[in-house]
């Protein structure tokens, strides 16, 4: 084992939160050590890849990166759905639930933030507060408190939205004056073909007493709609924003990462297996093991650093398995319990005409007319998300319909291919009229916080480097599972509306592995990958693993930030709410390092340069 | 707006060919483009403007037995519509997938069965699937700022033949 390090904070983990607390913090002077699990230290082959996107058979979210045995990814194939219902998991994540945990993330530089759909709705005011309507977890700050933050990380992400479309639509909040950094992203051809059948029109939800009008809406997203010198090169439509944008348009954490100070080392391939305390309870530092190549584990190195302050940024599941293995911050018996995702309903057809699918950002617009008042107390609220990118997520199209057609193309397609499918001129109109008219409506549940959803350490099942692995225990409360039956009443109707025809099918097999029946029907659900929760905020010890600041109430400087802090998501993609408290965290971390330190001056201290750290540091 | 890249190194792992064959002496690139226009549809210069015949005909002459891909060529001489279940009907399929997706399925039958081949990032970005209804690969081309919103591309095509 090699000496210890010092430094004013480690970082673990290079995403979204990890790099804007490294950049915050070394903005204001202090030397801040970043240790990512992953790969993509800037030398040899990228560890994103478009090229690698390109000639991967299927284009699941980590198709871009390369597999690392050492810090596996878990990914969307690892689970399989049994033919009778049930479901059995395969990968890194062990799972016990009677619903999977159905989404992945990604361990390299970067973190799931590389391959992020880039989508920044802010929460809605009344989300930090649903014990209002009778269930789940109150935030200890609310929407006010975090306004300011939220247009700090809009800055930062370069957000493309419309001012008063948010304001008057989505009622939010927001400052007189205030402009989105980016003016909004232009609807899809598809938005506006589906926006000129629903606006103004009413469905009926089934938990609700009055029929909801429908509007199509701009989402607002970390897309750059102009080329500028703070965000970069504008968005080119190449259609893969997951899982790599070609562009650069799309916000990633390598954005902030190019602009961290000399102070930020970033130590790459680095794995943080444990974190030290003293004997009062105090963070000294942390232990991690360092590897040159994934595939010779012989080859690692075991080393220390030590800190004032150790921040956790590393992913819900992340999180928790460290503090788990670590056996801290666990005074509350919180860690690793309410672990929440926003479970996806997909719904799927083909509108009468061609729209042309797998052009553009993958949803530029949805409806938001389901989110809000009181009928969530009766069933999960849900954001309408019109998906862009054809059949791709739900059922794999166009290979999968290719397939098809070259088989079994049914009595009713033009041509007459019959029982054998087509070929020649016939194939070629029936993929261009079959793959050109599909669309997707995602809807994506809100799921409370349920100390019953968790991650544990598994017995006995260690990776390859000897860290326990996490084991998950998921489900669907009958709140959510309610959602889904009013997202499914509402599509049929929107279907109608649209005079679409409805493909979309629920059925236990492998490639469903969220099949279920409830209340007697069939449905199946997709995973966001927007995993929370699992170190919750709170204001009570007794009942919280972190304080608002994100600090963990048992250990003073001991912080863990992201997705797992959030008490609630709403039913907003979570990044921007997690950048926007990171951020505010990373004002709390200044101040308690003032505190320990006493004012530092920038010109002073200049940056830390460690011969065997600052050659891994390309940002230095 | 620019086309889908077809520039750079074939990328490890996938499995551009280059060797010739004998089998490709037996039926020359001309030969299989013929083919491939009546299997796909799509005429000569669109396959041509993928600048993959070359690859898949290497790569079908190393995979298929030279007899059968002769058989599909006769049995297809006056259209593929009414060619009969079998193995040459299955290697229709197979050209048609390869061309459409760039991706060497594995034929339904077969002995020892394999997992499908994308054969590179190349052939998945001139897949033909995508022109079918006027679009382009994810990830592969830079159709420009705010294309997305215009109605799709006109998809008229394979009446010329």
């Amino acid at each position: 084992m090699t000496a210890s390090e010092h430094f004013d904070v480690i970082v673990v983990g290079a995403g979204v939160a990890g790099s804007l607390i490294a950049r915050s913090l070394g903005d204001r002077g202090w030397r801040v050590l970043v240790l990512e699990a992953g790969r993509g230290d800037g030398a040899g082959a990228p560890a994103v890849d478009v090229e690698r996107f390109r000639s991967a058979l299927v284009k699941v979210p980590s198709a871009a990166i390369a597999a690392n045995p050492l810090a596996a990814s878990p990914d969307v194939l690892d689970l399989r759905g049994d033919p009778g219902g049930g479901y059995h998991a395969d990968g890194y994540l062990l799972q016990n639930g009677r619903l999977p945990y159905a989404s992945g993330y990604l361990r390299v530089n970067g973190g799931t933030g590389t391959a992020w759909t880039g989508l920044t709705p802010r929460m809605h005011p009344e989300d930090f507060d649903t014990e209002t309507f009778g269930y789940g977890r109150n935030w200890p700050i609310d929407y006010a408190v975090l306004e300011p933050h939220y247009r700090a990380a809009e800055l930062e992400f370069g957000v493309a939205a419309d001012v008063a479309e948010q304001r008057d639509l989505v009622s939010l909040p927001l400052p007189d004056g205030y402009a989105f950094p980016h003016s909004p992203v232009p609807a899809s051809h598809l938005d506006r073909v589906v926006a000129g059948a629903l606006d103004g029109h009413g469905v009926q939800d089934p938990f609700a007493t009055r029929s909801t009008e429908l509007r199509v809406v701009g989402t607002p997203q970390a897309r750059n709609t102009t080329s500028t010198e703070a965000h970069g090169p504008v968005c080119e439509g190449s259609a893969s924003c997951i899982p790599v944008c070609p562009t650069g348009a799309k916000y990633t954490p390598g954005r902030t990462q190019a602009r961290w100070s000399p102070s930020v080392a970033l130590v790459t391939r680095a794995v943080v297996g444990r974190i030290m305390p003293d004997a009062v309870g105090r963070i000294r530092g942390v232990e991690y093991q360092r590897y040159d190549d994934p595939a010779s584990p012989a080859g690692v190195i075991r080393c220390t650093a030590d800190a004032d302050i150790v921040v956790l940024a590393a992913h819900a599941i992340e999180n928790a398995r460290l503090l788990l293995a670590s056996g801290l911050a666990n005074s509350s018996d919180q860690v690793g319990r309410n672990l929440m995702d926003h479970p996806v309903l997909l719904t799927w057809g083909l509108l009468p005409e061609p729209i042309g699918p797998y052009r553009g950002p993958g949803s530029t617009s949805g409806l938001e007319g389901f989110r809000f008042g009181p009928v969530r107390g009766a069933r999960a609220p849900f954001r309408i998300e019109i998906g862009n990118w054809g059949w791709n997520w739900a059922v794999g199209a166009p290979d999968v319909e290719v397939r098809a057609l070259l088989r079994d193309a049914g009595p009713t397609l033009p041509g007459g291919g019959g029982r054998r499918g087509l070929l020649g001129t016939a194939l070629r109109h029936a993929v261009g009229n079959r793959i050109g008219r599909q669309f997707a409506l995602q809807f994506e549940m809100e799921q409370c916080a349920d100390p019953m959803n968790r991650v544990t350490l598994a017995p006995g099942q260690f990776d390859l480097l000897g860290s326990p692995r996490p084991l998950l225990t998921y489900d669907l409360s009958d709140h959510v599972k309610a959602g889904i039956v009013a997202a499914k009443s509402v599509s049929d109707q929107i279907f109608a509306l649209l005079g679409a025809e409805d493909h979309s099918r629920y059925e236990p097999g492998p490639f469903q592995p969220g099949w279920f029946e409830f209340e007697g029907r069939p449905y199946a659900y997709r995973g966001a990958g927007h995993g929370a929760g699992t170190h919750i905020m709170g204001n009570s010890p007794a009942t919280s693993v972190v304080d608002s600041w994100q600090r963990c109430w048992d250990h003073p400087n001991l912080f863990a930030v992201g997705c797992g802090s959030m008490p609630s998501l709403g039913t907003s993609n979570p990044t921007l709410t997690m950048a926007a408290i990171t951020l505010r965290s990373a004002e709390r971390i200044h101040r308690d390092l003032t505190a320990l330190n006493g004012p530092i001056r920038l010109s002073a201290r200049g940056p830390y340069r460690n011969p065997r750290i600052g050659k891994e540091n390309d940002n230095a | 707006m620019t086309l889908p890249d077809t520039e750079g190194p074939s990328p490890t792992g996938t499995t551009e060919v280059e060797q010739s064959t004998e089998a490709e002496q037996l039926i020359d690139v001309e030969q299989f483009i013929e083919l491939s226009v009546t299997l796909t549809g799509f005429n000569a210069a669109e396959l041509m403007g993928t600048a993959m015949a070359g690859v898949y005909h290497a790569w079908v002459c190393q995979q298929v037995d030279p007899g059968l891909c002769t058989e599909l060529i006769g049995a297809s001489a006056d259209g593929c519509a009414e060619l009969d279940e079998g193995p040459v009907r299955e290697l229709a399929r197979s050209i048609c997938h390869l061309w459409y997706l760039g991706v060497w399925p594995c034929p339904d039958g077969q002995e020892h069965p394999t997992a499908p081949t994308v054969i590179s990032g190349r052939a998945y970005a001139q897949g033909l699937v995508w022109r079918s209804f006027g679009g382009h690969a994810p990830g592969a081309g830079t159709p420009g700022y705010g294309s997305w919103a215009e109605p799709p591309a006109e998809t008229s095509g394979g009446e010329e033949r």
